[in-house]
């Protein structure tokens, strides 16, 4: 008996994946270490490439001398800035305010001032370490107050021009060290003001935190004359495409760039960030160079912004919302990255989704010189849900209502404005928040030294909504979906094998998603904003739809029906009730002999309008979750006893990966919220630049619970009315902390909540109810 | 950052390491676990040329307990005292304390020995030691060797009282603790201790004849302050929370401590005050009710 012939394998296992808690297709190349990162690749003929980096904050180069360097054993290239004077050396995707290296002046502890590509790692630290540069100091801003005074050192006193990104209409001019404001206005703050109002009134300080993937910034870069080739871990790979292309005068399509698996994102490896470097690195060694950052240069690479905001709220004295005024200076460090966006976010996420009578929202974006700061993992929520939030909780309480109760009366419901012009409120944010309180126990006896708390927020998620995908089917049946969305560990190829094996009813065995290379893989946006199962996602399932719309036009010649919807698909076939055809079969009839394949396209692009930030978002990603904590209240050492978060996901594609999601988001907060503080000195050193002294949250800090509660209301705009998650618990597990701290009478306004800032605030409230 | 390159030299014995030691002076060290060794080269602190491996030497790799005491060579693993039998019923306290040191992959290659060695001013052991008066066998030239108790052993941060041609070839416990026990606690914000208190304590007529508080991982060396000690001998259950209050006063403020990532001079002292007292009391208390 001869062996069955593809065409007759049994197709009907694993029907139905969708809403299915398929493993992770990345996993068995991961845990066996087969998986391929940056740091792992070899291109033929490669260097090492070593960066060399300022340890000044501000500065004038009076002496660049790389002589030493360049005669040292193996040492090919060294890159210097007057090795840039043929093209526009300025980047940045928002304001094109940053060199590839240093030109004249360097802006922060860490500036890159030049790279040697040498034969060998050690070889080009040698060399690194030979270069020798003199400076004329300048004064240093290091930190807000200090950037924003009136006689404050200016760290960029040229012509910056707007980035090709940066998508928040005309950029104004800067105001000293301020590169971008952002406003938003709604009412009359001046008519609604009441003297029976309740109002809090605070400063907050959020400290400057790393994003931590485990794996640092890595490119590889080829410049062969007429195309650049990267080997990148980045989460853009168009954006950054773009971005290489104009600084080097290339068409996109001369820029190729591979992504290979990420050992983690968070936003750290968005937009561009070590490629150009490495790009004019290889252009002068004119050999592929690799180079690796070490952590301590991944820090100074990028980093959350740390953040002061002045918050006024007022509410009637039976807790009803009125108003809400806010200034926010988020600082961005010398050079802008996504700091304009995210100040964008932080305003719009500073008044909450609440009714109001009137707001005024002022966010700046503040140069300083300390590293630059760009996305992190729910931007500008995780910034300013925990003052808001705060704020409203000390409201309730001083209204005498539970904040539960505040939240049943203040929230938005489905379909109200969130803001003008915008989206209006897709979600249930009332039933969302009800279960999380539930799951807290809320209302039950309290605990001696034990809180608890819940926070709501919005996230303007999906970024610009365009994306495509490409859906290959070849003579067996077997499916590649050709998808730009960045596999950095949140599962997304295995999401979208789910997607396309749910359209064309074939098991997920078969369905592979192959890394992006941008030579191959049709345009994707971005992969952040929570927007690629959504966005992405969308774009999988419509062209695995033109595959099946492929499928079922050969099948309707075979069968000889003229209406296809007559034909059903069931597991792989297709049939007319009485004769059934598999996918292979009717691919092999429609080109004969050995078949051929098909492809299928989809797209998504706004659906009018323009798709900019003002008109969106693609959704409102919900950021609810709920704390409860215990405070030692000898060593201000909080502990989590338990977390629980929402993913209000419409439609969960794999509810596991969902649960992961939330649960590395609900830990990325809890870190957010009591221990990561990146450290300057005046002089703008970075003073824990490891782990020894930059502290993460470890499977130690994690809860004794943490409950992932799944919100399957349909809503989405993704493929089977998915939405996006994954941030939403980031942005609301530090506020939930800190109002499970106010619900035991400790009000804080700055985190992280480190054990002595904890400490040192009981001692105070101690000390003002001993004077009372 | 790559380790720089260097030499290896394995030692066959004590006299061997040594002898390669004097050999190399201070372009070399003793390279045991290399949890301590092995991060310093590779964040460019120090540049040797040479490291003399000496976890192969049998006198340095044993525990051996009698009626003396209990004898814990200079390069056994926390991993292997955390899984001694002996030590586990016989120094509870001792092997919780290790089993709490850094993390399973630190505890499997990492030794007492190059702890007490390198002098960290964050070490949980070299605390614990100072309050069971723990002792240490240090070997030199021509075959010498000497016992110097723990206390006054580390002289600065990262300054052991060892010369050039010394090393550390064992670490001594009282094989009993004389009717006392010791209570160890300890406090981490980050990768290392923040604070440690460990407390011997001894009672005879229902009155502490002993007490010996040694306070760790927050100044700049392990320390026990005779005044503390003092203001505890003689307590009883009646004067007991009056002389702990004592005692954490004193070493609050004779400790001397200096601000810096892990809190400012008034959060340590808050912190010393804190954890002398309730480590005290719990091994004070304990062993009144034995």
């Amino acid at each position: 008996m001869s062996a069955p012939t593809i065409d007759e394998r049994d197709l009907r296992v694993e029907s139905g994946a969708v809403g299915v808690n398929h493993d992770r297709i990345d996993g068995p190349s991961k845990i066996s270490g087969k998986a391929q990162y940056v740091g792992d690749l070899n291109v033929p003929g490669m260097l090492y490439g070593k960066v060399f980096r300022s340890q000044i904050a501000h500065g004038r180069i009076t002496r660049l001398d790389v002589s030493i360097a360049e005669a040292m054993d193996g040492v090919v290239a060294v890159l210097v800035g007057s090795d840039l004077t043929d093209i526009d050396p300025f980047y940045g995707h928002a304001i094109r305010d940053r060199p590839i290296v240093a030109l004249d002046r360097v802006r922060f502890v860490g500036e890159p001032i030049a790279a040697v590509a040498a034969k060998t790692m050690a070889q080009a630290e040698a060399a690194a370490k030979s270069i020798i540069v003199e400076f004329e100091v300048l004064p240093v801003a290091a930190d807000l107050d200090t950037a924003l005074a009136a006689d404050a050192p200016i760290i960029h006193d040229g012509k910056t021009a707007a980035g090709f990104a940066h998508g928040l209409g005309n950029l104004p001019d800067r105001d000293g060290n301020i590169c971008y404001s952002y406003s938003l206005n709604t009412g009359d703050l001046g008519s609604v003001t009441s003297a029976d109002n309740i109002v809090v009134d605070h400063e907050y300080i959020f400290p400057a935190v790393y994003q931590y993937s485990m794996e640092t910034h890595a490119v590889i870069a080829e410049h062969t004359g007429t195309e650049i080739r990267l080997w990148a871990n980045c989460q853009h790979p168009f954006l950054v495409q773009s971005e290489i292309a104009t600084l080097f005068n290339l068409p996109i399509s001369s820029v190729r760039i591979n992504v290979p698996y990420l050992g983690g994102g968070f936003g750290s490896k968005s937009y561009t960030k070590m490629e150009p470097i490495a790009a004019a690195l290889a252009r002068k060694a004119m050999r592929p160079v690799r180079i690796v950052n070490e952590v301590s240069e991944s820090m100074v690479t990028t980093r959350r912004h740390n953040m002061k905001c002045r918050m006024v709220t007022t509410a009637k004295s039976d807790g009803e919302l009125v108003s809400r005024d806010v200034q926010i200076w988020l600082d961005t460090g010398a050079y802008a990255d996504n700091g304009p966006r995210v100040t964008a976010t932080a305003g719009d996420a500073a008044t909450g989704p609440y009714r109001w009578q009137a707001t005024q929202v002022r966010a700046h974006c503040v140069y300083t010189n300390t590293a630059p700061s760009g996305s992190y993992r729910a931007f500008g929520a995780t910034h300013l849900q925990w003052v808001g939030e705060s704020q409203v909780d000390e409201i309730a309480r001083r209204a005498g209502l539970d904040p539960l109760e505040m939240r049943r009366r203040n929230l938005l419901r489905r379909g109200e404005v969130v803001r003008v012009n915008g989206k209006p409120l897709d979600a249930d944010l009332i039933g969302d928040i009800e279960k999380v309180a539930a799951s807290l126990g809320w209302g039950e006896e309290r605990k001696q030294n034990r809180g608890k708390g819940i926070s709501v927020g919005l996230l303007a998620a999906g970024a610009h909504p365009v994306s495509m995908a490409s859906v290959r089917m070849d003579a067996t049946a077997g499916v590649s979906v050709l998808v730009g969305s960045t596999e950095m560990g949140q599962g997304t190829r295995t999401v979208m094998a789910q997607i396309a094996a749910q359209v064309l009813t074939v098991p997920m065995s078969t369905v592979s998603v192959p890394e992006a290379d941008t030579r191959f893989t049709p345009y994707d946006r971005s992969t952040g904003a929570s927007r690629s199962t959504t966005v992405a996602g969308k774009a999988v399932e419509r062209a695995a739809l033109a595959v099946l719309a492929l499928l079922l036009e050969t099948a309707g010649q075979i069968f000889g029906v003229a209406d296809v919807s007559n034909l059903d698909v069931v597991d792989g076939s297709i049939t007319d009730g009485k004769l059934s055809k598999t996918f292979s079969q009717i691919i092999k009839k429609r080109f004969g002999f050995v078949g051929g394949e098909l492809i299928g396209h989809g797209e998504v692009k706004p659906e009018g309008g323009s798709g900019s930030y003002e008109e969106g978002p693609v959704f409102w990603e919900v950021c609810i979750a709920g704390a409860e904590v215990e405070v030692d209240k000898n060593t201000g050492v909080i502990k989590i006893i338990r977390t629980s978060s929402v993913a209000d996901v419409g439609q969960a594609i794999n509810p596991a990966q969902v649960e992961r999601q939330d649960e590395g988001a609900t830990l990325q907060g809890i870190g957010n919220a009591l221990f990561e503080e990146i450290l300057y000195s005046s002089e703008g050193d970075l003073l824990n630049d490891s782990l020894l002294d930059y502290r993460i949250p470890t499977i130690l800090d994690m809860p004794e619970t943490m409950n992932c509660i799944i919100v399957e209301n349909g809503d989405g705009p993704g493929p089977f009315g998915s939405k996006g998650c994954g941030e939403g618990a980031l942005a609301a597990i530090p506020a939930a902390i800190v109002n499970a701290l106010g619900d035991i009478g400790i009000e804080m306004y700055e985190l992280p909540l480190t054990p002595e800032r904890v400490w040192k605030r009981i001692q105070e409230i101690q000390e003002i109810q001993k004077s009372k | 950052m790559l380790v720089p390159s260097f030499e290896m030299h394995v030692a066959k014995s004590v006299e061997d390491a040594i002898k390669l030691r004097s050999e190399f002076g201070d372009d070399s060290s003793f390279y045991a676990g290399g949890t301590e060794l092995l991060l310093v080269m590779k964040l460019g602190l120090t540049d040797l040329a040479h490291l003399i491996d000496i976890k192969h030497v049998e006198e340095l790799s044993s525990i051996s307990i009698d009626e003396s005491g209990v004898r814990i060579g200079a390069a056994v693993t926390y991993r292997e005292i955390e899984n001694n039998p002996i030590l586990k019923s016989d120094h509870p306290e001792f092997v919780q304390m290790i089993s709490g040191v850094a993390n399973l992959r630190v505890r499997s290659v990492g030794t007492l020995g190059g702890n007490l060695a390198f002098a960290d001013p964050a070490s949980d052991p070299a605390t614990f030691l100072l309050a069971v008066k723990g002792e240490l066998e240090i070997g030199s030239v021509n075959g010498k060797r000497r016992l110097v108790p723990m206390a006054g052993f580390q002289t600065g941060p990262y300054q052991p009282d060892l010369a050039e041609n010394e090393m550390i070839v064992s670490i001594r416990l009282p094989r009993n603790l004389a009717g006392g026990i010791v209570v160890h606690e300890r406090m981490k914000l980050k990768e290392r201790p923040n604070i440690t208190v460990a407390v011997f304590a001894a009672v005879a007529n229902d009155k502490v004849t002993e007490a010996r508080v040694a306070i760790g991982s927050i100044g700049l060396v392990p320390i026990c302050i005779p005044e503390v000690n003092k203001s505890l001998e003689g307590a009883s259950r009646a004067t007991l929370s009056e002389r702990l209050r004592q005692a954490a006063e004193i070493a609050s403020t004779e400790i001397t401590l200096f601000d810096d990532a892990n809190g400012s001079v008034d959060y340590k002292r808050h912190l010393v005050k804190h954890f002398v007292e309730k480590v005290a009391r719990r091994a004070i208390e304990a062993v009144l009710l034995n």
